[in-house]
């Protein structure tokens, strides 16, 4: 069976830990309780008949993921940068982040995830992801499991390319 | 035990070392921490850290240590914190992979409670700095609004000053002028007088109406009117009111018009007129002996017209650094301008933002001692070709004596002369309650009241009248300075506007417009709308009724008339009488009230004959003004009602 390594990163609290969560065991915890080091999960996704095992390491946030230890990133086939909605410090230098993130891991497929969209009415969600200089892949609620199941299909899919 | 004993015991009670082969295959394995030398098959199935790393081993330089800090793992239900290290090594001949574990559980737990503090209180700060920034932006938005009153204040400020000053100099003149006026021996230097007097009040109107005009725009008030005009026209009567002052300073005035251009365009005719007298004005102000030109050019904009001006001076000019200044209010070039030159320094600020307020732009170039050149752009839509009708005034014969409600003497003048000359008859008064007073005691058949008067006001008498049983027919024309809130209101009883200063032309024209009173009543459906809460539905089927039903029971009724038993007629008046207030036919409802208690009564009526008649003409022209497009009610057109109402 194909495996393939997936990292999730973005800054302290914005919900990596509730997305895989809500992927692999479709659950959810108001408490925050935050992650250290790096927890992995496993689950094997079947995109158009081919099984897939989606090793999925969930990062321990930093304020920088410069801070983040360079071998975590090694040997990734893939990266999901997460952000929340509700938080300007979280998206504030997004830019700079992916471009740290793109320096370590290269040639891989990068999605960009706005969470907690629960928090937010379409309005303000949309005013936000046009402020930002670059493509959001998706807007997701880790609480409510909004489009977190398309997240990982999608990546999924894109490892398979 | 010795020390080194000691201490390879403790390192090794927490330390596990596995060789393992590219598949996952357990080559060798201490088994300190967990059991992995006696698994069948890959030992990556039971690790996804080291399963998600698969395809890397192959690709790790030889002997190169890559360290993993904190990695939790769990194995045969044990969870724990571990610090891992990988090197591809070399391992009984072959190449191979090391995996070393060492256990730091207890460490990392201690060190998640202080990670979670630290976060959680980090979050925490982030939202009172969301809270401080919008505070901040809260105090930025007060700043600003108290700036702006503060700006507002200083120009009001400076506005009187500069204007009381600006006002007083030409009012002096006036006074000055009327007073040497008064003296009997100055005959012959009156000719002179007068032209002064009529200049200066003039260069008066002109600076009011600069003032009204920044503190329209200063309060965001001023509209612009979508009217048709001819261009040429336009052009040739601002043109023509410089010629004098264009040859007592030697100077060639003159203007082209590109031939593209459509002469009938739409638009504000007056505030371009506005901007081509500042503009042309000051042209001329500033040049001696020398020339100014005014160019118009098009072009086509998705059937709109962009029209570009060109005012082109050889005078004075501005210097540079002057240019931007000079669209301020109460700018001028230089500090003695106004004193050298006179004006306001309101003029091209206000035809800056003429322009602007209309969307266009406008630009100026300037050299010192060579000349100014201003550009600007406005865009028209096509206008209709109106021809221009000569003030030849048609009397009306219906209308004889007219009523002129005005206070302002020289107004009141104005309009009663014009009248007069036409040949009516005028009586004048000077408030609205005059105007009630007069309409009691003498017929009049127009009344033209102006807007603003002291007591009662043009719009206050003017809802009286229409009130009124006896007057609400009486056409009125309102005389108004300003613009007028409601005009639907005035549109619902049918008064004619006319503004002020008052244009002989638009007085001739509303005349000429006014038809021939009817002698009969005439319908209103107000009634209806208010008993029905305006349900054209309903109100439709009503005035049907009236139509269909009345003319019969008229019908009736004159038989009923020559019949001796009077209650067949009476209970005939009775039936039909409401169909009358419906539509609003109260007079007629009033008669047919008053008959009916008189047969009531057995009190005898003396002309019922003619009563019936009057009444039968009342509903004819009700009923042709019901069918009328006027009321579009989309009433079906019922061709024997008409031919009835025709008879």
């Amino acid at each position: 069976m194909i495996s393939k390594k997936v990292v999730l990163i973005g800054k302290y609290g914005v919900g990596k830990t509730s997305l895989i969560q809500q992927f692999v065991h479709q659950r959810f915890s108001e408490k925050y309780l935050t992650t250290i080091g790096v927890k992995i999960d496993k689950k094997t996704v079947n995109i158009n008949g081919t099984e897939l095992n989606m090793l999925i390491w969930d990062i321990a946030g930093e304020s920088t993921n410069t801070k983040i230890p360079k071998s975590y990133h090694l040997g990734a086939h893939g990266a999901i940068y997460v952000f929340d909605l509700s938080r300007p410090f979280t998206y504030e230098n997004i830019v700079t982040e992916l471009n740290n993130l793109k320096k370590l891991i290269s040639n891989v497929p990068i999605q960009v995830v706005g969470n907690k969209l629960d928090l937010l009415d379409e309005k303000n969600a949309s005013q936000i992801i046009n402020s930002l200089p670059l493509e959001v892949s998706f807007l997701t609620s880790a609480k409510t499991g909004n489009n977190v199941e398309p997240l990982f299909q999608s990546m999924a899919k894109a490892l398979l390319k | 035990m010795t020390l080194k004993e000691i201490k390879n015991q403790y390192i090794q009670s927490k330390s596990q070392f596995i060789i393992f082969d590219d598949k996952g295959y357990c080559l060798d394995s201490c088994d300190t921490l967990f059991q992995f030398s006696k698994l069948e098959g890959s030992i990556f199935i039971h690790l996804p850290f080291l399963e998600s790393m698969e395809e890397a081993f192959p690709t790790l330089p030889l002997n190169e240590e890559f360290e993993f800090p904190c990695i939790n793992l769990s194995f045969d239900g044990t969870e724990g914190y571990y610090d891992i290290i990988l090197k591809r090594t070399s391992f009984n001949d072959d190449i191979s992979n090391l995996c070393i574990l060492q256990d730091f559980t207890h460490h990392y737990e201690h060190l998640i409670i202080l990670q979670q503090e630290r976060n959680d209180s980090a979050i925490k700060s982030e939202f009172l700095e969301i809270r401080e920034r919008v505070l901040s932006l809260e105090k930025d938005l007060l700043t600003f609004q108290n700036d702006e009153l503060k700006r507002i204040q200083e120009f009001k400020t400076t506005f009187f000053a500069q204007i009381s000053h600006e006002l007083r100099t030409p009012l002096n003149g006036i006074v000055g002028l009327v007073h040497l006026l008064g003296f009997p021996y100055n005959n012959t230097k009156k000719a002179e007088y007068l032209q002064a007097l009529s200049a200066t009040s003039q260069h008066l109107v002109a600076i009011v109406n600069n003032i009204l005009d920044l503190s329209k725009i200063e309060s965001g008030q001023l509209h612009f009117e979508e009217v048709d005009f001819n261009i040429h026209d336009l052009v040739n009567d601002v043109c023509q009111s410089f010629v004098f002052s264009a040859q007592e300073k030697n100077i060639l005035l003159s203007h082209k018009i590109a031939n593209n251009i459509p002469p009938h365009l739409k638009g504000d005719d007056t505030k371009l007129k506005q901007i081509l007298f500042n503009l042309i004005g000051n042209a001329i102000k500033f040049t001696e002996n020398g020339e100014v030109y005014l160019s118009i050019e098009s072009r086509e904009n998705n059937g709109n017209w962009d029209l570009y001006f060109k005012v082109k001076d050889s005078g004075i000019g501005i210097e540079k650094d002057k240019l931007e200044k000079i669209f301020q209010p109460f700018e001028q070039a230089e500090n003695n301008t106004s004193k050298l030159y006179g004006g306001t320094g309101l003029g091209l600020s206000i035809v800056k933002q003429l322009i602007e307020l209309q969307k266009g732009q406008i630009k100026i170039k300037s050299k010192k001692e060579v000349g100014t050149e201003i550009e600007f752009s406005l865009t028209y839509g096509l206008g209709k070709n109106e021809e221009t009708f000569e003030l030849k005034h048609e009397k009306k014969i219906f209308l004889n004596r007219i009523l002129v409600a005005e206070d302002d003497l020289l107004s009141q003048k104005i309009v009663q002369e014009l009248l007069k000359n036409w040949g009516y008859e005028v009586d004048v008064v000077a408030d609205g309650r005059d105007v009630l007073e007069n309409i009691k005691h003498k017929s009049y058949d127009l009344l033209i009241i102006d807007h603003q008067m002291p007591v009662l006001n043009g719009m206050e008498t003017i809802k009286i009248i229409r009130e009124s049983e006896y007057f609400n027919k009486l056409p009125i024309f309102l005389l108004s300075g300003q613009d007028i809130k409601n005009k639907n209101l005035l549109t619902e009883w049918q008064v004619e506007i006319l503004r002020k200063p008052l244009n002989p032309d638009d007085l001739n024209k509303l005349i000429g417009n006014l038809e021939e009173p009817t002698d009969f009543e005439v319908v209103n459906l107000k009634y209806l709308e208010t008993i029905t809460q305006n349900n054209k539905i309903i109100i439709k089927e009503l005035v049907e009724i009236f139509m269909n039903k009345v003319p019969v029971e008229l019908e009736e009724m004159a038989k009923a008339l020559n019949k001796p038993d009077r209650e067949s007629l009476k209970q005939l008046i009775h039936k039909t009488k409401p169909n009358y207030k419906y539509v609003g036919l109260n007079l007629a409802f009033a008669a047919l009230e008053k008959w009916e208690s008189s047969i009531d009564r057995e009190l005898p009526v003396n002309n019922e004959v003619e009563i019936l008649a009057t009444i039968t003409q009342t509903v004819k022209a009700a009923i042709a003004q019901l069918s009328s497009k006027k009321l579009n009610l989309g009433l079906k057109k019922n061709e024997t009602n008409l031919k009835w109402a025709k008879n």
